[in-house]
Formats: structure tokens, sequence, C-alpha cells
């Protein structure tokens, strides 16, 4: 991978041509120029993070922003064929976890990739969805028996309804294991208030939670 | 690290304490409000969160606990020493605006001024004529607040509060009967005092539109500090 | 307090309607206190003018009956030497006897004064309805009626005949009417010379000296006062002793006027008290409003006084006006036959000028529940109950 499979990369985003983009995207991941998680950490997670507006009128960048997060949106799927591939070579851990953003938290590119990073790491993984209300998470709990439940926030005002939602798990599910990831963590204080096992600030420590290594 | 503007410490309310059925509304409440800070209270109805803005507004008073503002204890202060405190340091915007409908909106932006005895002068005027530029109320100035839409009375009471450039603005609900598109205009007004003033606002709402953008969010269930997350 | 108000005048300036009644309303009151007690002042006026206003208000005579004052005219220097306010002294003589004409006889007081003095107290010239006063001895005006049923008129002849005393025979020169019939039917006037020959006196003798005051109700403690200033054989009566009823008469209808003025002035202020009482919960709003804001207690009830006392002060003002112009209708179209009022009010500036203060006051005592109540009203009621 070099800097100017990026600078292309971005240029085709900036263009908002996701024919282009997809295209530029399979491409590399087809000829192996790029691994599925050098696309999603040094690819995508950039993309998006310094997504940058310059625009006067605000809701003109609103829109710029969607668009260019359905463009990435359809590269993660188009992604999974080469995640589907690896995993027939990758020993099962053994361990199976939900990934999930709670009730009015939209923002799901990070739970999906993190759901292919799991994967990646021999998790039998499912994500479910954006914007899940406690009860369903709960239901999903129920019906599923996962080792692990991973939750992605990114707005930090969502901590509020993650709370609640944690605690209702592990009322209802002592031994599940809580692994939290997402821009809404990164406060201290905003760990230390909820009931958790693992935080993921980079998507690499995921192999670490196999060895136990907690928080 | 500097003091807190406002400190509550271990405090309770119950109301009617000495009667048959006395109501515990809030439950050891600790809580640090730093000058400057944006913070949001929210809750269900009945969590007291009500009572506590009042509480930090000095309109009433804890059954136990202290609350210093700007270090110094409002317990020991008299009601007029009250009122003086109300004055000077807290400004109030409310749901339902409180305008005082027999006044113009200049005259009501000049009330805190007028209430604090010093001389109406002309800096006076020109300060409360500066404030509803500032809420974009200039040509409306000489209005009956009556006769203003629900978001220009808000903009009034905005203005209002800062009249005498107090060091906290204590709202409760301050969108609560606005549309979406001037519930964006008021908060966009208040974080703009907040950063020119670098005035501390303590917003009670179930806007969650408002909620996410304020720097921390305070849940109160049931009387208690539930969570408390700082952005 | 400037503040107060200012407060105070914009809430009034905001309920219109309910600012006019509440004035309406005292004026009302003030106006109904100014005209009735004027009237009543004046009814009184009247009453003791027709009873005392044309005879002597305080008399002095001799103790013993039938006995003349000697030296009289020192003892008028001596009243006049007193500091009493009389706006007349005359010396009398009074002679009991009977007029006679052909068979007919009618008995007579027949009276000898100076009349340039007595005129004060008598109104003679006014009385006059024929002639002239007796100016000569042997001269003699009589009373209408005395004159009618005696048949005799201006110019006749008549004899005054006394028990035991030679009969006197006068030339009648003029008639009188007093408006009172039983001085009309008794009453002849003759000259102080006239008398004194009749009765045999000096100069320097009269019967009795009547004088009379300019305030008529100090009678009795004048009374005291001459009794002090003249000799001992002297006897001081006042018309108060003589005319007990009337006098009962006339504390009754003033207490009345006290009464209707108590009354008028209770329900002017229980009329504002309530009036202020409502507004106070009508405007709990804007004193919570004001509160949040820090106001103080002492300036939220200060606006209520002021509200009292802009009410209490218009009112007044307003009902005096109104009291004095109702008063000026009633004397305009209450009118006798003559086209004279039938009740000349007294519009005394010592009377309305207490009535209005007493509104006032009691506008702005009204305003002290309302004013106490507001400092009660806590900002977090009105905030819930937004």
């Amino acid at each position: 991978m070099s800097k100017s499979h990026y600078d292309t990369f971005i240029r085709h985003l900036d263009e908002e041509d996701k024919e282009a983009a997809v295209r530029y995207a399979w491409n590399l991941l087809d000829k192996g120029d790029l691994s599925v998680e050098k696309l999603y950490l040094d690819f995508i997670k950039p993309s998006l993070n310094n997504f940058s507006c310059t625009h006067e009128d605000k809701d003109i960048c609103i829109w710029k922003e969607h668009r260019r997060t359905s463009i990435i949106r359809t590269i993660l799927e188009i992604s999974y064929f080469f995640v589907m591939k690896r995993r027939q070579n990758i020993p099962k851990a053994g361990q199976s976890v939900l990934v999930v953003c709670p009730e009015e938290e939209y923002h799901e590119i990070g739970a999906i990739i993190a759901t292919h990073f799991f994967t990646l790491n021999g998790y039998d993984a499912s994500y479910i969805g954006a914007n899940t209300p406690k009860e369903q998470i709960t239901k999903a709990v129920q019906t599923f028996k996962p080792d692990l439940l991973a939750l992605s926030v990114t707005n930090y005002y969502n901590l509020v309804t993650t709370k609640k939602t944690i605690n209702a798990l592990k009322d209802a599910y002592p031994k599940l294991k809580i692994v939290i990831g997402g821009s809404a963590f990164h406060s201290l204080n905003a760990r230390n208030q909820l009931d958790h096992d693992f935080y993921i600030d980079d998507l690499n420590k995921i192999k670490t939670i196999l060895g136990g290594s907690q928080r | 690290m500097a003091e807190p503007l406002i400190r509550l410490k271990n405090i309770n309310k119950t109301y009617n304490p000495d009667s048959d059925f006395p109501t515990k509304v809030l439950f050891d409440i600790n809580l640090d409000f730093n000058r400057g800070s944006f913070s949001s209270i929210i809750g269900q109805s009945g969590s007291g969160k009500s009572t506590l803005l009042n509480i930090l507004g000095t309109l009433d008073r804890p059954t136990s606990g202290t609350i210093s503002i700007n270090g110094k204890d409002t317990a020991s202060m008299s009601k007029n020493e009250l009122s003086s405190l109300r004055n000077k340091t807290i400004g109030f915007i409310f749901q339902f605006h409180y305008l005082l409908p027999e006044f113009t909106a200049l005259e009501n932006v000049l009330m805190p001024h007028q209430i604090s005895k010093e001389q109406t002068d002309a800096e006076a005027y020109k300060h409360a004529e500066e404030l509803l530029d500032f809420v974009g109320l200039t040509k409306f100035k000489d209005n009956p607040a009556n006769e203003m839409s629900g978001g220009q009375q808000q903009r009034v009471a905005i203005a209002r509060s800062l009249m005498n450039n107090p060091d906290i603005i204590l709202a409760d609900e301050p969108t609560g009967n606005l549309d979406s598109d001037t519930t964006e205009t008021i908060y966009k007004l208040l974080r703009d005092v907040n950063k020119t003033y670098d005035t501390t606002f303590i917003v009670i709402t179930h806007d969650r539109k408002i909620a996410e953008k304020t720097d921390r969010v305070i849940e109160l269930k049931d009387g208690r500090v539930d969570s408390d997350f700082t952005k | 307090m400037k503040l107060a108000f200012s407060i105070a005048k914009r809430f009034l300036w905001s309920g219109k309607t309910q600012t006019f009644m509440i004035i309406l309303g005292i004026a009302i009151g003030v106006s109904v206190q100014v005209f009735i007690g004027s009237l009543i002042n004046g009814l009184q006026d009247d009453l003791v003018n027709s009873t005392i206003g044309s005879s002597s208000q305080i008399t002095v005579t001799r103790e013993s009956e039938n006995a003349y004052i000697n030296n009289y005219t020192s003892h008028i220097s001596t009243l006049e030497k007193t500091d009493i306010p009389f706006t007349a002294i005359s010396e009398t003589i009074n002679l009991n006897g009977s007029l006679i004409k052909n068979d007919d006889s009618k008995p007579t007081l027949l009276r000898g004064f100076d009349y340039g003095k007595a005129e004060a107290i008598y109104g003679f010239e006014q009385a006059l309805t024929e002639g002239s006063l007796p100016s000569g001895d042997n001269e003699v005006t009589i009373g209408v009626l005395l004159a009618e049923k005696l048949g005799l008129g201006v110019g006749d002849d008549v004899t005054f005949v006394m028990p035991s005393q030679t009969n006197q025979t006068f030339e009648i020169v003029g008639l009188f009417d007093f408006n009172i019939q039983s001085v009309n039917e008794t009453w002849s006037l003759a000259t102080l010379g006239t008398l004194r020959m009749l009765a045999d006196l000096t100069s320097n003798q009269a019967g009795s000296i009547e004088t009379q005051i300019s305030d008529v109700f100090a009678a009795e403690e004048y009374t005291v006062a001459i009794k002090n200033a003249l000799p001992e054989d002297l006897s001081v009566s006042n018309w108060m002793q003589e005319n007990a009823e009337l006098l009962s008469g006339l504390n009754g209808q003033s207490v009345s006027s006290i009464m209707i003025q108590i009354f008028v002035m209770v329900s002017v202020v229980l009329g504002i008290s309530s009036v202020l009482a409502i507004t106070v919960l009508q405007k709990s709003r804007q004193i919570g409003i004001l509160k949040a804001m820090g106001i103080t207690d002492k300036d939220a009830s200060l606006i209520f006084l002021s509200e009292g006392l802009i009410l209490g002060v218009i009112g007044a003002v307003l009902g005096v006006l109104l009291g004095l112009g109702l008063g000026l209708a009633f004397q305009t179209f209450a009118v006798d036959a003559g086209g004279d009022p039938v009740v000349s009010l007294s519009i005394d500036p010592g009377f309305i000028a207490p009535s209005a203060t007493i509104a006032m006051l009691a506008a702005i005592v009204a305003s002290v529940i309302p004013a106490r109540k507001s400092s009660t009203i806590s900002v977090i009621e009105v905030i819930r109950n937004g």
C-alpha cells in the first residue's frame, strides 16, 4: 500500500464518483495490494474522520457526508466477499459475538467494520444493526446466546441509553462479556460509569480479548 | 484545578417533611459545574430535575446539603442577599418565557438592571439594545411582549437573562414549546452566549437534539444522578 | 420605590377597565360623602339659621324677675372688651300688654330697640312689609297677623293697655312679617324712649342685653365667660338652653351623617382591598418573574401599595369633583317655587379635604393586605403552575 493509492481513493470520494471508488477498492483487495484490515483502518477510517467541508452552508455538508457514507457502505459490503474468502483459512476461536448500536445510534460504519474484524479473528460474529432498542438487544442475546456483546457508540449522548442497556443485559445475563468501542468512549469518566469487560480503542486489539486481558 | 463555579454537596430535598406523607425528591446530589461549561440535565418528569434547577437558582432551599456559588455558601445568605445574588449572578430562562406582558421587549430586557437599583442610564439602554440586537430583535424592541411570537418572546427572555452579565444561566426547557427550527435558533443563540461571554449554562431539556450538543449530560432518575457523561 | 411605582402604574394601565372601575368605585364613595356631608351641613345651617338666626343667642337679664339692668352701657362695653366674637350687641326693653281697637283686644309684647344696633340680630328692614320702623314717641310697628286680627293698617291709631297703668295711644307706622306666626301675632315694636317712658326708666336702664355670636354652637362656653365678666346680680341665658330639642335633632343628624360616611368608607375599603387581592392573584405570575429576577419582597409589596396610592389619589380627586358637581346640580335643579334651592349646600373645604384624605389613606390601608400577600408568592409555585 502506498500514499498514492490512498490519494486516488480519496479523490474518487471527493468527486463522489461511487463507481470509480468501489471499483478501485475492489481492485486493490483483489490484487492483494491491500488487506481488508488496512482498507478499513488506513483508508475508510481516515476518509470519514478527515472529512472536512468548507461549505458555508452546513446543511450541504451534512448531505455530502451522508453521500460519502453511502459509498463507503457499498465498499464495506463488497469487502465482505474478501472476508469470507479469508475466513476459511482462519482457525475458529470457538466464541460468538453480537455487534450492535444502541437505540438512537445511527453511526454504524464502525460497528460493521468491528464485526468484520471479529470474523477475521475467528469469531462467530453477527451484526444486528443501528438504532437497536434495549429490549431488542436483550431478545437477540436470549436467542443467540453469544459469549460477547459489542456495543458501538459514536454520539456521547447515547451513553445514557448505553448504560441502561448494559445494566439490563448484566442483570439478565451476568456471564455475558460486554465490549465497548467507538468515539463516545474516549473519556475515562464515561468508561468508568459503564459496567464493561473490554474496551476496544484499536480494532487490532480484538485479538487480545481471547487472551482474556480485560479493560 | 480551579474551584468550580457551582458546587452541590449532598443535596437532599423533601417536600412537606413534617407531614404524614413527606415526599423526598432529591437524594444526595453531588455535582460541580465549572465556569464556562454547558451542561444539560435530562430525566423523566418527576425525576427531580426542576427541583434541582430551582435549588441551583436559589429559588428553593435544600432540606439538607450545601450549594456554593462562587465559593460562597448560599445557606448563610438572607432572603435579600439571595435576591441580589439572583439579580446579579444568575439568569433564568423558562419554558414559558415569562416576560412581563405589560412591558415592551426593551423594558423587559432592562428590568433586571432596574431591579438592581442602579441608575438606568444611557449605557444601560445601550446594553439592552445590544442584547436585543444579539438575539436579532432590534426591530421589535418597542413591541409589547405579549404581541410577539413564542420564539421571539424566548429570545427576549434570553436577552433579559443576559442583562446583568450573569455568571450562570439556568434554563428549564428553554425550547419546550417551540418548533424544531426555532429550537435550533435558540440553541445556537445559547451556545453563542456561552462562547462570547463565557457564561455557564445548565439546561434542563427533554429534547435530545439539544442535549446531545451540550458538553455534559446529567441524567436524574428518581431523584438521584443516574449518569453523568462529559463529551 | 421608583421601580415599584412605575411597575404599579403599568399594571394599572394594562387593566384599564378594571382600574377604571375601582377608581369609579372610590370616586362614587367619596362623592356620596362630599354630597351627603354638604347636604346635611347645609340642612343644619338652614335649620339653625331659621331657628335662632333672628333672635338673641345669648341674653343678659337681671337675676330677679321684672327687674331692670342698671348702668347697662358699662356692661355692654365690658362685653365688647371680652374676646367673644359677638356679631351684635343690643339692649332692649319689653312690656306685656294688650292692643285695643274699638272693642277688640289682643295681647301683645311691646318691644323697644335701638334699631341701629338690633338690625344685626333681627333684620327688621327686611321684615318690613309696609311703612317704616318706629322713630318717634308713640309710634309703633306691629306684626302683620296682629294688624289683620285687629283690622288695622298703617296710619291707624291703636291703644296699648297695661294692667294698672295709663293707656297709651300709638300711631301704627309700619307692619312686619318675620315668617314666624307667634311673632307676627304678638310683637309690637316701639322706640327705646317710648318703652322707657312707659316703664318709667332712666336712660341708663334696660330690660335685657341681647347678643349674637359668630359660632352659635359655642354659646354655652361663652355664657360662662360672660357670667364671669358681669356682676353677680345679672343672669345670662343662651339659645341652647332654650332649644334642647333642636340641639338633639342636630346631633342626631350629625351622627347619622358620620354613620353614612363611615359605611361609605368601609365599603370603599372593602372594595379596594378585594379588587387588589384579586390583582395580586392576577399578577402573581409577574411577581414570580420579578422575584426570579431578584426583586426584593419589600419592593414587590411596594408595587401594591403604590397601586393603592394611585387609585386613592385619583379616586379621591375625581370623587370630590363629582360630589361638588352633584351638589351644583342639586342646587340648580332642586329649587322651590321662588327659584331658591330647597336646601342650600354648605361647601366646606374643612370637611371635604379630610374626606378626600381619609379616602386616600383608606385606599393605601386597603392595599396593605394584598401587599403583604405578594411577599408570600413563591417563584416555584408560579413556574410550576405556569
